[in-house]
């Protein structure tokens, strides 16, 4: 009886928690886009933020999605050469990349590496009284540090998904040509025979939305964070988990309605 | 600012009362300080003196009761309005609370770069002066993580200093600094006071901090300023519950909150 008691409470704490977070997390989207129309801008900061997101995430995403297109390249391959269509295994990861593998590789490597540091600086600096200062130095802590994070965030995502869509299909060329012995020339134009633009541009704006999505969702957890060098662990890791699992659930329903 | 109707007063708190997790912090506490006159609140741990001093500079906002700084109620006012207010204002944080992302000279300039057109040069300057005020020129480049206690705090001021505020606020000014330090940091606050004609309100719990840099002393207990008076008056009070504090014994009306 207990037990049962204990964990619909459990739940019923779980759910409660998601709908506050989802309605803060709501409510820092509205504020933030009323600022980003009101000067002063801050080219400066988003600059230095579209640096943090974008460049330096772009050693690992490229080196991830090389090895996801390999992966893919052997497992098309010897999938299909059970039934003698190895042909299609060019197909399949172009498809695949490009369409899936490359917007969420991108989305779940800049989560964690790129959110992570947003969540850990934001929450530093709200546990340390940083926040507070600003607001007293007559400076909106919304605009000064979510702001420039979320345009960044929106930017920076497709870019480098553009990155990993090239970096995956080689990938994917690499294992099959030089292990799988399929003809350079071949695959190259059985690559490209599958490449639609409106795949690729598919893949890219659903990556727009993700990179919203981290930015949105680390920003929050930055500002919630409380209680000291704990707190800002506890939020950290939040908000990964939180950000991965959006960008892993909002994929399907992007993908449906996209 | 404006300046009519404020009847001398440069700070006004009337009636405030502050509920924060179901616990009355303040309730019912008035303050008023005069334009240019060294108030400084006592109290003991815990009893309400930072809430009281944020809501001077609107960082939170009272559950009853009107907070007017300089004629001007900021009780009800937006925050974008309340901005306005604040750049009259200075805050010195109890840990400094300087941002740890930039450099020295970016957190002394930080409100000259956010809020006026100065050139580059004029900036530099004024943060070379300000430096100087405070005793530490020179010391632009260095980075916050890489000055002791004592430094924070005086770059800290400089900071609240930079845009000449009229009002000025000391969270616990000495507090965590040896006794040389914290008598650095008086005489800079007294001698800085009345050079530049501030009003200022300083909390802190440390009697020799504030017999030294007050015109008048003032006690908050049980979430009410329960005697005010020059130093002197404060020291020799015969209200029991001041007695006790700047007698600092254990023995006494005041009960220890758990």
């Amino acid at each position: 009886m207990r037990l049962i008691r204990d964990s619909l409470s459990a739940v019923g704490r779980l759910v409660v928690n998601f709908f506050e977070d989802a309605g803060m997390a709501v409510t820092l989207w509205f504020k933030a886009t009323a600022l980003v129309f009101i000067p002063p801008w801050h080219f400066r900061i988003i600059f230095k933020q579209c640096e943090q997101i974008g460049l330096r995430s772009l050693p690992v995403v490229v080196v991830s999605a090389t090895f996801v297109g390999m992966v893919f390249g052997l497992h098309s391959f010897s999938g299909f050469s059970r039934f003698g269509a190895s042909g299609l295994a060019p197909t399949v990861v172009a498809l695949a990349i490009t369409k899936e593998m490359g917007p969420v590789i991108t989305a779940l490597m800049v989560a964690g590496r790129a959110g992570a540091a947003m969540t850990a600086e934001i929450g530093s600096m709200k546990v340390t009284e940083q926040i507070e200062a600003l607001r007293t130095l007559a400076t909106n802590p919304i605009k000064y540090l979510a702001v420039p994070r979320l345009i960044a965030g929106t930017l920076m995502l497709p870019v480098l998904t553009i990155f990993a869509d090239a970096f995956g299909l080689f990938g994917g060329y690499l294992v099959s040509t030089s292990m799988m012995g399929m003809s350079s020339q071949i695959y190259i134009s059985a690559t490209w025979d599958a490449l639609y633009a409106s795949d690729i541009f598919g893949g890219l704006l659903k990556a727009t939305f993700f990179g919203f999505f981290i930015a949105l969702i680390c920003t929050h957890y930055g500002f919630k964070t409380k209680g000291g060098a704990e707190g800002v662990g506890l939020s950290t890791t939040k908000s990964v988990v939180v950000s991965s699992m959006t960008v892993l659930i909002s994929d399907f329903f992007l993908t449906r309605l996209l | 600012m404006a300046n009519e109707n404020n009847d001398g007063l440069m700070i006004k708190l009337e009636g405030i009362h502050k509920f924060f997790g179901g616990k009355d912090v303040l309730k019912g506490l008035d303050l008023e300080v005069r334009e240019g006159e060294s108030v400084v609140v006592i109290g003991g741990s815990g009893s309400g003196k930072s809430v009281m001093l944020k809501h001077i500079i609107g960082l939170i906002k009272p559950d009853k009761g009107r907070v007017l700084i300089n004629g001007i109620d900021i009780t009800n006012l937006p925050e974008r309005k309340i901005n306005e207010v604040r750049r009259n204002i200075g805050m010195l944080f109890q840990e400094g609370a300087l941002f740890d992302s930039m450099s020295v000279c970016e957190n002394v300039s930080f409100s000259l770069a956010e809020h006026t057109n100065m050139k580059r040069k004029e900036i530099s300057e004024r943060v070379a002066h300000w430096l100087g005020e405070v005793g530490l020129a020179g010391i632009e480049d260095l980075r916050p993580s890489e000055l002791s206690g004592g430094m924070r705090k005086r770059v800290a001021l400089a900071r609240a200093l930079a845009y000449e505020p009229k009002i000025v606020l000391y969270d616990e000014p000495t507090t965590g600094l040896d006794p040389i330090m914290a008598d650095v940091i008086n005489s800079l606050i007294k001698e800085l006071n009345e050079k530049l004609a501030v009003t200022s309100v300083t909390i802190t719990h440390d009697l020799t901090s504030a017999v030294k840099i007050a015109d008048r002393i003032a006690m908050l207990y049980d979430g009410k300023i329960i005697d005010s008076g020059t130093p002197e008056e404060i020291m020799n009070s015969d209200n029991a519950f001041v007695h006790q504090f700047v007698s600092g014994s254990s023995e006494g009306p005041i009960k220890i909150a758990d």
